[in-house]
């Protein structure tokens, strides 16, 4: 079966279900979202906790109603939602294999694609943390979905290894359940969830957090019996002679995210390898013409309220691509985006100078812990803006807005073009 | 029950010998202590086809190792199982190497190996153009390959009982009794994984008072000790742990072959090699193991394979590495296979010490252990009808053309479904696994079987769905859905009740 | 006495230096802005919480529906609370929004689903 769209969104969580409304209410005919879950949301689904939505919608929601608000609204609309639908494989042109329950295997065709994908979690594989090949091992995601969804309890005794924020959201879900969470172990010496869980989630119930500390085996037959855990020195490497043993039957990992791209690389578009995601332009264009990425696929963000933004906006540039309004900045002088003093990363990584009237926030993560720092943008060693940033914590992403029309004074009639330095002021 | 040949050990080499064994008319069973096959040194190996140029001349070792690598294409053909005969170096970095490398030809030629050449850089390098630059030389053996390992176990189980063979799983052998020239085995009940499945459960008469004119002891690490309980001491197996880590597809898609490095004094080295699914794998190092069933990795080990297997290979990310894993291996201190009735007890065979290359070795094994059982007791082949020396296996989703996805699509329902995105697995093939005759009861099984769980995201999205689809067609409760053995389950209580 | 209160009013994250004794707070130093102050005072002088968790739910795809409170509530009420919500089971279909439970536990708050769960024609 072959079915054709103008544009097709793949992922049907917030960034997919944002990016979505956004193209229809922008007039954008045939849009289909496809989503690999029974219903849309995505990850929202089984994050049952508050927090989310105070940017979007001034209010605290649960992770359901946040989601809600989105997939009810798009039930009024003539979006196409397939869903239980896998895509397996895609190709540069932008055509997308897919099966799903209903239509069997379908080749869609597309004229424009938003990848929405998100992300996964980092297993402990990845990780190579040595010792026993046990059960009762579970990145701290999963765990979520079995107690949130399911309602199935991983276990009774539990350690987290890595302060993210679903393993910290899971110490007090688990907490709540009955479940004794004797510690959550951080390599960093500082934590790597938002600080109001680190309050919320640990704090309110005493759950100690081990900064500059990590496992380094895990112990059992069958199932984890317990883990060692040890200190780590500034190279991150254990020291000797530190090694405590911690009695637990679970181990949740919470150690990072890492964005969903197989298909991304397989449509042969280009990738940013700090990020993980796609190398995206300021209209969050990949370097394959007519491919938008946003949300967690393209780099993994803190609050699902960026998200929600990026998906919009990569809607708005969708549309411009179907009504052939923005390929031509491919002719334009093109200059690229590099952090510098202390960031990790910068996003988007190159920009056309298309438009002498347009703002561009250009979003960034640091490489360590700043407080009360100026962040600056420099081209050509000249400074061409300016913010003062309180705190800058590499889990924590930040942005500062720049003029295109700054760029074009900077770079003599597009000869000669140097790269836009994103920087920590020293 | 009364069967007329027991198998103790249902790793590789048990299982091919019963699938061997099953065309002839005799009751059968095999007895493993473990949920599934495949779950101790087959399980946790580096699946090589070698060629057979190291085994020292004139042993079992060098006999078997050659004429099962010239058996294993054929044998995986008749059972589904990929094997790809992709050719093997040995890599030399200077003078020493290169004159090790002339005596493993030497050696080579000796035990009937064909289709070996020492061969120069440049040929290397064509080849494979991330093997470390300085090499020199390379021991080239066109007639080597890969594997999957428990593939091969699982298939020719499925065999075996397709044909009529008992498998009694959670089954553990706990005594040997002679009496009238019949064996008495007592057992005990490891699990109940097996019992409480719906599907095939294992029918407690088939492990009560077993009574048996012929035991193959094919217990890898542990069959010293079943060789113990009949008076036979004449071997010792010690346990060695081999480390691997395993990488993502895209790094197996930049190596071609298996390469090894120039043995020493000091070791064997660590190997570089693509697995048949496409992953890459480097491993094994080798450290005796304190306990036989002691298979946690250590990180100076894992450490030292990574160091060893870069002196060989320079395109190693470890950033792309998706899981660490060991196994034992049996190793005699005999130096050699132990494949002979016992001179200690009639109608005992021991088929012992199968270290590298017992995997490639295991099908010619099978057809030699097959003899000796004939030497023992007189067997008449079934006839032709009644059995089977083939399996077919439906094509993976991930394998085909999108014209056959298409079709496959059309016709099965449970082929819409796909359950491991990391590699496209369908439930369909997670329903056959489960049904398979040999069928998966567990979280592991339906990931050796199918692949579901062993791509980068490690069963992080599918183990809730694979857990579920068990848990329905099992009948198996969702919190009693073990990982491996029965005392793996993945989960506890409901929360809400 | 002395406290020092991290703020999660916004991803900013202040720490807020309160000093105060039984009659109440005598001073407050690090909050950027008013709301700093509120969450402050609220912490020290009566500590609340929104309890999210999840109530059996029958004839749903899934066991488990999430819920909250409607409000937040006194952070020495989350385990009477829990114990309320582990002990409830309501049938599908629940709608986001729909009350589960009146007032649990004298807080004033409402426990509301916060998932939309259809009935299930096979369970």
């Amino acid at each position: 079966m072959v079915k054709e769209f103008n544009l097709v969104i793949i992922g049907g969580g917030p960034a997919g279900m944002a990016a979505a409304l956004e193209a229809y209410a922008l007039g954008i005919k045939d849009i289909a979202i496809l989503e690999r879950d029974d219903s849309l949301g995505g990850i929202l689904k089984q994050c049952i906790h508050n927090g989310f939505g105070l940017h979007v919608f001034k209010e605290e929601l649960t992770g359901p109603e946040y989601a809600l608000r989105f997939s009810e609204k798009i039930k009024e609309t003539d979006i196409t939602v397939l869903l239980n639908t896998m895509v397996i494989n895609a190709e540069k042109n932008k055509t997308l294999y897919a099966v799903n329950p209903d239509f069997g295997f379908m080749t869609i065709k597309a004229k424009a694609v938003v990848l929405a994908m998100g992300c996964r979690e980092r297993s402990r594989g990845a990780l190579r943390i040595p010792g026993a090949n046990v059960a009762g091992i579970f990145t701290a995601g999963t765990a979520q979905r079995f107690v949130n969804m399911e309602g199935i309890l991983p276990g009774t005794k539990a350690v987290i290894l890595g302060s993210g924020d679903i393993g910290l959201i899971m110490a007090r879900r688990m907490t709540l359940e009955g479940i004794k969470v004797l510690g959550v172990y951080e390599i960093m010496d500082y934590p790597g969830g938002l600080t109001r869980n680190i309050v919320q989630c640990l704090d309110d119930f005493n759950i100690p957090l081990h900064l500059s500390t990590t496992i380094v085996k895990i112990h059992g037959i069958g199932r984890v019996t317990g883990v060692t855990t040890a200190k780590v020195d500034k190279n991150m490497m254990p020291i000797k002679g530190t090694e405590e043993y911690v009695e637990c039957d679970t181990l949740l990992l919470s150690v990072g995210l890492i964005p969903e791209n197989e298909l991304t690389e397989q449509m042969g578009v280009g990738m940013y390898q700090v990020t993980g995601g796609a190398y995206v332009d300021q209209d969050l264009e990949t370097d394959t013409e007519g491919i938008f990425a946003c949300g967690n696929v393209l780099h993994v963000h803190d609050l699902v309220d960026y998200v929600t933004m990026e998906g919009q906006k990569a809607a708005r540039s969708a549309k411009a691509y179907i009504e052939e309004s923005i390929e031509q900045k491919k002719t334009k002088p093109e200059i690229k985006v590099v952090p510098g003093n202390g960031l990790r990363y910068v996003l988007p990584q190159h920009i056309y100078l298309k438009d002498n009237d347009e703002k561009i926030k250009v979003f960034f993560r640091s490489k360590a812990r700043y407080k009360d720092i100026v962040v600056r943008a420099l081209i050509n060693d000249e400074v061409i803006a300016k913010k003062k940033v309180i705190r800058l914590i590499p889990s924590e992403m930040e942005s500062i807005e720049i003029k295109v029309s700054d760029l074009f004074i900077q770079t003599d009639n597009g000869i000669n073009l140097k790269d836009l330095v994103i920087e920590v002021e020293q | 029950m009364n069967y007329d040949i027991c198998i103790i050990g249902a790793g590789v080499v048990g299982s091919l010998i019963a699938r061997q064994l099953s065309k002839y008319k005799v009751r059968i069973a095999v007895i493993e202590r473990n949920v599934d096959v495949s779950m101790d040194a087959t399980g946790a190996n580096s699946g090589i086809v070698h060629s057979g140029y190291d085994a020292k001349i004139g042993t079992k070792k060098a006999r078997f190792n050659v004429e099962g690598c010239n058996m294993m294409p054929k044998l995986c053909e008749d059972l589904s199982v990929k094997c790809k005969m992709i050719g093997s170096f040995v890599l030399a970095f200077d003078k020493e190497d290169e004159k090790v490398l002339q005596q493993l030809y030497d050696n080579g030629i000796q035990n009937g190996v064909t289709g070996m050449a020492i061969v120069d850089k440049d040929f290397i390098l064509e080849k494979e153009p991330y093997v470390n630059p300085l090499v020199t030389k390379a021991l080239y053996a066109k007639n080597a390959g890969i594997v999957s390992p428990y593939k091969l176990n699982i298939a020719a189980m499925d065999n075996a009982i397709m044909n009529g063979v008992t498998f009694l799983r959670e089954t553990k052998v706990t005594g040997i009794e002679k009496k009238d020239g019949l064996f008495h085995i007592s057992v005990d009940v490891t699990g109940d994984i097996c019992s409480m499945s719906k599907v095939d459960p294992i029918k407690e008469a088939d492990r009560t008072d077993i009574t048996t004119k012929i035991v193959i002891n094919c217990a890898g690490a542990h069959a010293d000790e079943i060789s113990h309980i009949v008076g036979d001491d004449s071997f010792k197996i010690i346990p060695r742990r081999g480390e691997y880590i395993l990488f993502d597809k895209t790094e197996g898609s930049r190596i071609n072959t298996v390469l090894f490095q120039t043995p020493t004094d000091k070791g064997k080295g660590i190997l570089v090699t693509p697995t048949v699914d496409g992953n890459l794998m480097i491993g094994p190092d080798a450290t005796v193991a304190q306990d036989k069933d002691d298979k946690c990795t250590n990180s100076d080990n894992l450490d030292y394979v990574y160091k060893t297997a870069t002196q060989s290979y320079t395109g190693l990310n470890m950033k792309k590495s998706i899981t660490v894993f060991a196994g034992i291996r049996a190793t005699p201190n005999t130096s050699d296979f132990i494949i002979e009735e016992s001179s200690k007890c009639r109608n005992f065979i021991n088929v012992a010490g199968i270290e590298s290359p017992g995997l490639t070795a295991s099908p010619a094994i099978a057809v030699y252990v097959e003899s000796i059982v004939k030497s023992l007791v007189e067997m008449k082949e079934k006839e032709k009808d009644e059995y089977t020396m083939t399996v077919k296996h439906d094509k993976p989703f991930s394998e085909m053309t999108n014209e056959e996805k298409e079709k496959a699509c059309s016709s099965d329902e449970l082929c819409r479904k796909i359950i491991c995105r990391c590699e496209t697995v369908s439930e369909k093939e997670i329903v056959a696994a489960i049904y398979a005759p040999c069928g998966a009861r567990t979280v592991d099984g339906v990931k050796k079987r199918t692949r579901a769980g062993m791509g980068r995201c490690q069963g992080g999205f599918c183990s809730p769905h694979v857990m579920r689809i068990l848990s329905e067609h099992t009948g198996i409760p969702i919190n009693r859905i073990a990982k491996a053995n029965a005392n793996s389950c993945i989960l506890g209580r409901y929360s809400r009740g | 006495m002395k406290k020092d209160i991290i703020c999660i009013v916004c991803p900013k994250g202040c720490t807020i230096h309160v000093d105060y004794d039984e009659t109440g707070i005598k001073s407050m130093e690090g909050y950027s802005c008013k709301r700093g102050i509120d969450y402050a005072t609220a912490e020290i002088l009566s500590p609340t919480r929104v309890i999210t968790s999840s109530v059996k739910i029958k004839n749903a795809k899934y066991t488990v529906c999430p819920v909250k409170t409607s409000c937040p509530v006194s952070k020495d009420k989350i385990q009477e609370v829990m114990k309320n919500i582990c002990c409830v089971q309501v049938q599908a279909p629940v709608k986001q929004g729909d009350v589960i439970i009146k007032d649990v536990c004298g807080t004033g708050a409402d426990i509301i689903a916060t998932q939309t769960l259809e009935k299930e024609k096979k369970v």
